[in-house]
């Protein structure tokens, strides 16, 4: 059986709307940044969905959604990274990672 | 092309480099000189001509063809059907050459009235020199563009004069003074790119130099949130705000009171004696002689402002209590009577323009009177807080046994204030209320009524502060020394020869303000009203 | 001959030369020299550490200085002018006044009264200015018989001096004009200048010797004020006179600025008196200045000689109204009812100031304005204009006249008189066809007002400033040069035949009846009954009293407590030659000796003499009435046969007495229109500035900065919760596109 395209979409919606949840409703700062994972993910499924549902005759242009899944997953991986480092950083200093405690940035 | 008018307005800012630059100790006797050098030059727009004409003051020239002019392209874009064209063009006539001289005098005196200041004088007097370079743009750009852009370089250094060295809400009055003046010309830049591109596109050509907006003006009506109005009419609002802010015009004016009264002496002085004059030179010099149908169809309601400036101005002031704010008000009520000559110098009726000539030389004179009978009071409040710390009238009294000199020359200036003839307050007021009256006989009656409020608030002043048995708090006080003094012998010479001799400022005036009221009565026949 | 008149302008130039003098040399050096003596003396008596700790003093607190070193002597705590003022408040606050009085008499009498003398520099002060008025005096002197000589100079002369501006048809010209009415003027003015000035010398020198030149300089302003205002072409310039004569008036009557408001009798200060002075002026200006504008709207011209051809044709109506507004301006100058109310308070000035300004010339520039206007009020106002000055003069007259009639203050009563005399010369003006008998009378009028005053001055002088008549009596036998000018000068006022005053007053009530003026004459009748009485009252309770020869004319009691001294040769010499003209000016009016005044003071050698009194049956009756006032007041203070409170015994009699002494309460209803009328406008205003205009824009303000905080609470600082926001915007965002996309079409 075949997969329409629409299931793949419908796949990375419900991911992204998992993971927004888990990004906006989490109070642990871990939790938080493996939902913006999920988030991203869902993006890549669609991109890659998207490409090889493509019927382009250009040059390149099914391989364009694969691309910038790499370059998501490259990012994420650098964010993940940061993000963590930063999360260590909260830690050390306020002995937490509850993100409803960290409002520094306001006013 | 001179270049005297350029040296004129950038000499103080070069002065203001050498103050920053120069060792703490030399920066008043660098500004002193600097703004020194900028007057005596200032005469020579006065002098020259004269010399070289044999005395015919017809030579100073109108707005069309001032006798001086300094003039450089500068900006010249043209982005599709919009050409940009802002020229570097300075000019001098009659009016500007009256308002220049006065600017450099005074800015000369209140360096000399700061001499003892104590905080920051370093920064205090390259600020003053800042202030001086921004009015003298003013007083001589004659390009729209170039007006505006030193219109608005002379707050910045007066907002920090306020707000760094003046009195205890001198922060409070110096965004007061501010906001308002912005407010002003933010809406009179809209007034001078709707004149710009109106009349751009209906004449075919971009021009914002003084002497093409003198001869050509807008046309027609434009439609704004569904009421149509004449276009002249709208642009002399939208560019009179502005105007009517700095002059300061009820209901504009409750920021002078608190800037007056805030501001440190010398800087009350260019408040009141300069800064309160480039309202009134804008309205006579852009507003009346570019619009002059816009101007003619607001007469009525500019002459009511008018008198309810002086009439209202004065009231508020009897009942004052500090010297500042009294004087503060009473420069409220002084400027009224710019208004009411300008707005009978526009206004209906009067076939017979002299009497025009007459209102709008009063006014232009008491640009004049008020900058130096003003500044007279204002260094004279000065010499007094100096000594006293205080402001407050009722808490002195007496001061004439113990400060003959000062008594000498203030109650000169409240006499002079108060239109004493052989003085120059005089000669303005008189004009203005003969020339006016038949425009406006009934409202200049009720003007008249000033001549009673004023003598009251600025005699019962006098009596209540310098006359009567000394306060003996005061006994220990001491009179004004010569160099308070200098300042204000000057502007008394100054006053008492113009009160006397009027004629030459008359004359230098006349052929500027003969053309604007040509341009007036050019434009009321046309429009037929 | 003729040059006296061409070139008149000499006349103002002397004084001005003199002030200028005064102002820019002789003061200054008058100053430095107090200073430098002033220092020496302080070392002197022992006051060197006084003088060196306090160095920074002037010449003026250091004669101060030495003045409480006399206060040291009587009261030993007292060593500073902080103490000084302190003492005097504190015994002013607690025994009523009346403790400080006695201190500051005590001070006075005191050996060591240290006021000092003027320096030599003050006395050249005065010199100056004596020798340019007398210049002046001579050269008006000389413009006079010019004029007898030279008929055709009468008319009137233009002397152009220069030009404000001039646009089109309308000019303002500084010009000065001379005619006969002019002169008559100038030689008043001057003559009256030069004996108040030559009188002031020993008067300033005991009053205030510090100020001595500055009182000089400020005597020779007024008289070039005055100068211009008489010699003025135009309304211009007349209101420029206008102007400088009341604040010449303002300086000299505030010249004892320095006096405490006085404790006895409720009298103002000086300062708040020079305030009066001058706004109450100002009133009078005020429609003074919208009449000359309605003029100026009307012709384009200010010109005495040119208004009246140009106003052919214009509405009479305005023409009235303007003449009226400008009888407001003399109303105020000339202290004539409602406007009276400053010039009893001027008297609060020195006494030579009140003599020469508010009794002689500036006050009755009023009346000359009037005259100089005279064919603008008869010929082409409606006849309303007139009736306006007759009746504002008579009610005035009248009015004036009562109140003099109880007050105790010598100053005060002749104050009154002043007013009175103004309200009769107005009559004049309004009355008659020429302005003959009002210029007759001021001109008569100037001289023996002059001398009265400077009579009380000496009085003043001998009494050490005693201005209360209950402390007078008998003061004839006493300084008897003073008392002789003086009783001259009474009956002249009271209208005793013969002299000056009879002559010209009497042809005024003469003009009312020819006018057919019944009211007018019957006031202007009582009046001069009324004159009589309180002027011999004046003169019984100062000068005569029982006990004095002729039945109390001549000496009797004294009641004060100061001995009186004899004043100097400087101030009997003046009374004297003031008693010449208030003697004998009067023929120059009188027909049957050949004297026209009338003819020379218009000009028209043809106009009617004024008529003979004598032939006159009428005139018999006012002549009457003065010798009735007279004798009542002979009866009731010279003989005192009459007791003194037989008409105030009866309640009517109290309360018309507590109405006339209280001057029918004007002063108490200007200050409560005052308080509660001008203050409480000006404090709405400043409450629209405080609440409307400032409100909405601090309101605006606050309002800004208000929304600004309130939506700071939105950011909580939470990434959540701005992850919320973002993607539920999103959401709206995309529910509405996709509304806008389906639902749409």
């Amino acid at each position: 059986m075949l997969l329409s395209l629409n299931s793949f979409l419908i796949l990375g919606a419900v991911l992204f709307c998992i993971g927004l949840f888990g990004a906006l409703s989490k109070r642990n700062a871990v939790s938080v940044l493996m939902g913006i994972e999920i988030m991203l993910n869902a993006v890549n499924i669609t991109l890659v969905a998207f490409a090889s549902s493509s019927t382009g005759t250009a040059h390149g242009a099914r391989l364009t959604g694969q691309i910038f899944a790499i370059f998501i997953i490259t990012v994420a991986a650098a964010e993940a990274a940061v993000a963590l480092a930063m999360i260590i950083a909260i830690y050390r200093r306020r002995n937490s990672v509850d993100v409803s405690e960290i409002n520094m940035m306001k006013w | 092309m001179s270049w005297l008018l350029t040296i004129l307005v950038f000499l103080p800012t070069v002065g203001a480099l050498a103050v920053m630059a120069a060792p703490r100790g030399l920066s008043r006797w660098l500004s002193a000189v600097f703004t020194g050098v900028v007057f005596l030059l200032s005469t020579w727009l006065y002098i020259g001509p004269m010399l070289s004409s044999g005395g015919n003051a017809a030579v100073f020239g109108n707005v069309s063809h001032p006798y001086w002019v300094d003039q450089a392209p500068w900006i010249n874009v043209t982005i599709g059907s919009l050409q940009l064209k802002i020229d570097y063009h300075l000019g001098a006539d009659g009016l500007s050459i009256f308002m220049l001289v006065l600017n450099a005098l005074l800015t000369f005196l209140a360096v000399l009235g700061s001499w003892n200041i104590a905080k920051r004088q370093r920064e205090y007097m390259a600020l003053l020199l800042l202030l001086e370079t921004g009015v003298m743009g003013v007083f001589c750009a004659f390009d729209l563009y170039l007006f505006w852009l030193f219109w608005e370089i002379e707050l910045i250094p007066m907002f920090l004069l306020i707000a760094v060295w003046g009195g205890q809400r001198r922060e409070y009055a110096a965004w007061k003074f501010v906001i308002y003046t912005v407010l002003g010309s933010a809406i009179m830049l809209a007034g001078i790119l709707l004149l710009y591109f109106n009349l751009g596109s209906q004449t075919g050509q971009y021009n914002a130099s003084f002497g093409w907006l003198a001869t050509h003006h807008v046309s027609g009506n434009l439609t704004i949130l569904g009421l149509t109005v004449s276009s002249q009419l709208i642009i002399f609002l939208l560019i009179y705000v502005a105007f009517a802010i700095k002059l300061p015009m009820f209901p504009f004016h409750t920021w002078l009171p608190d800037a007056h009264t805030e501001a440190p002496t010398a800087v009350s002085v260019l408040l009141a004696g300069i800064l309160l004059k480039m309202g009134a030179y804008g309205l006579i010099r852009i507003c009346v002689d570019f619009m002059p149908s816009g101007a003619h169809q607001f007469a009525w309601p500019l002459a009511v402002l008018g008198v309810i400036n002086m009439v209202y101005g004065g009231l508020c002031s009897l009942v004052q209590s500090d010297m500042k704010k009294m004087i503060a008000y009473s420069s409220v009520s002084h400027m009224g009577y710019v208004i009411l000559g300008v707005a009978a110098a526009v206004g209906p009726g009067a076939t017979n323009p002299a009497f025009k000539e007459a209102a709008l030389t009063g006014a232009a004179l008491q640009m004049f009177t008020h900058g130096t009978i003003t500044a007279m009071l204002f260094f004279s409040v000065g010499v007094l807080y100096d000594r006293a710390h205080l402001r407050d009238i009722n808490a002195f009294g007496g001061l004439q046994a113990k400060m003959p000199r000062l008594t000498w020359i203030y109650s000169f200036a409240v006499l002079a204030s108060l239109g004493l003839p052989g003085l120059s307050g005089f000669v303005a007021e008189y004009l203005v209320y003969t020339g006016s009256f038949s425009t406006f006989p009934i409202l200049v009656a009720v003007s008249a009524f000033t001549v009673i409020i004023t003598a009251g608030y600025l005699l019962w002043m006098l009596k209540r502060s310098f006359f009567g048995p000394l306060n003996p708090k005061w006994s220990g006080i001491t009179d004004a020394s010569i160099l308070e003094m200098t300042p204000l012998i000057t502007l008394a010479v100054l006053v008492l020869f113009v009160g006397v001799f009027p004629q030459f400022l008359i004359n230098l005036l006349h052929p500027s303000l003969s053309n604007i009221i040509q341009t007036i009565s050019g434009a009321v026949t046309a429009s037929g009203r | 001959m003729d040059i006296f008149v061409r070139d008149i302008w000499v006349i103002p130039l002397l004084p001005l030369i003199a002030l200028v003098l005064n102002l820019f040399i002789i003061r200054p050096l008058d100053v430095a020299y107090r200073d430098r003596s002033a220092h020496a003396g302080a070392a002197h008596d022992g006051h060197a550490e006084h003088s060196s700790s306090e160095a920074h003093y002037t010449a003026e607190e250091l004669i101060e200085s030495s003045y409480v070193s006399a206060l040291d002597t009587i009261d030993g705590h007292i060593d500073t002018p902080a103490a000084m003022n302190h003492a005097l408040q504190t015994a002013q606050k607690t025994s009523g006044g009346k403790q400080a009085v006695a201190l500051m008499r005590q001070l006075e009498q005191h050996p060591e009264h240290p006021h000092g003398k003027p320096t030599i520099y003050a006395r050249l002060a005065g010199y100056v200015g004596i020798a340019g008025m007398f210049g002046s005096f001579a050269w008006a002197i000389g413009a006079l018989f010019a004029m007898f000589n030279n008929a055709s100079l009468q008319k009137g002369l233009t002397i152009p001096l220069y030009n404000w501006l001039t646009f089109g048809s309308i000019s303002y010209h500084v010009n000065f004009y001379v005619d006969s009415l002019t002169v008559v003027m100038l030689v008043v003015v001057t003559a009256v200048s030069v004996l108040v000035q030559f009188y002031s010398q020993e008067y300033i020198e005991s009053e205030e010797p510090r100020g001595y030149s500055r009182f000089f300089a400020w005597l020779s302003l007024f008289a070039i004020s005055m100068m211009i205002l008489t010699l003025s072409a135009n309304f211009l310039m007349i209101f420029i006179g206008w102007e400088l004569v009341g604040v010449s008036s303002y300086l000299l009557i505030g010249f004892l600025g320095k006096d405490a408001p006085k404790i006895d009798g409720g009298r103002p200060s000086p300062s708040a008196a020079a305030l009066k002075a001058f706004v109450t002026n100002r009133v009078g200006d005020f429609g003074f200045l919208i009449g000359i504008m309605i003029l100026f709207a009307q012709t384009g011209t200010f010109t005495f000689t040119e208004i009246p051809q140009k106003l052919q044709g214009t509405d009479v109506t305005l023409i009235t109204a303007a003449m009226i507004l400008v009888f407001c301006g003399a109303v105020g100058k000339s202290a004539q009812f409602p406007l009276h109310v400053w010039l009893p308070d001027a008297m609060e000035g020195p006494t030579p100031v009140s003599a020469l300004i508010h009794a002689a010339t500036m006050v009755a520039a009023g009346v000359y304005l009037v005259a100089r206007t005279f064919l603008l009020f008869h010929a082409y106002a409606g006849p309303q204009a007139s009736m306006v000055v007759a009746y504002t003069g008579g009610f005035t007259a009248l009015f004036a006249a009562l109140i003099a009639t109880v007050q105790v203050d010598l100053k005060r009563v002749l104050a009154y008189s002043t007013i009175s005399q103004l309200g009769y010369m107005f009559v004049g003006l309004g009355v008659a066809g020429t302005d003959g008998p009002g210029m007759f009378h001021l001109m008569t009028h100037a001289f023996f007002k002059a001398l009265l005053f400077l009579g009380s001055g000496g009085v003043l002088h001998a009494l050490s400033g005693q201005q209360n008549m209950r402390k007078m009596g008998g003061l004839a036998t006493k300084i008897p040069l003073v008392a002789f000018p003086f009783l001259l000068a009474t009956l002249s006022i009271s209208g005793m035949p013969f002299l000056s005053g009879f002559f010209s007053k009497d042809e005024i009530i003469a003009q009312t009846l020819a006018n057919g003026d019944v009211a007018l004459y019957v006031i202007t009748v009582f009046t001069a009954f009324l004159t009589a009485f309180y002027m011999f009252r004046a003169w019984f309770l100062t000068f005569g009293g029982k006990g004095g020869a002729l039945g109390g004319l001549w000496g009797g009691k004294y009641r004060g407590e100061v001995h009186p001294h004899a004043p100097g040769i400087r101030i009997w010499l003046p009374l004297m030659l003031l008693a010449i003209p208030t003697v004998f000016l009067g023929y120059w009016g009188f027909a049957p000796l050949g004297g026209n005044f009338n003819a020379f003071i218009t000009g028209n050698p043809a106009a009617a003499p004024f008529g003979n009194p004598f032939a006159d049956p009428m005139t018999y009756v006012s002549i009457a009435l003065a010798f009735l006032g007279i004798g009542i007041a002979w009866l009731m203070y010279g003989m005192e046969v009459i007791p003194a409170d037989a008409l105030t015994r009866n309640p009517v009699g109290k309360g018309l007495h507590a109405l006339f002494f209280n001057k029918f309460y004007v002063d108490e209803l200007y200050m409560a229109l005052i308080r509660f009328g001008i203050f409480l406008f000006a404090k709405i205003a400043v409450s629209i500035d405080k609440y409307v205009i400032d409100g909405i824009i601090n309101g605006i303000g606050s309002g800004v900065l208000g929304i600004g905080r309130g939506l700071r609470k939105v950011e909580t600082g939470r990434l959540q919760n701005y992850g919320a926001a973002f993607f539920g915007g999103a959401l709206i965002i995309a529910a509405a596109f996709i509304a806008v996309v389906y639902f749409g079409k």
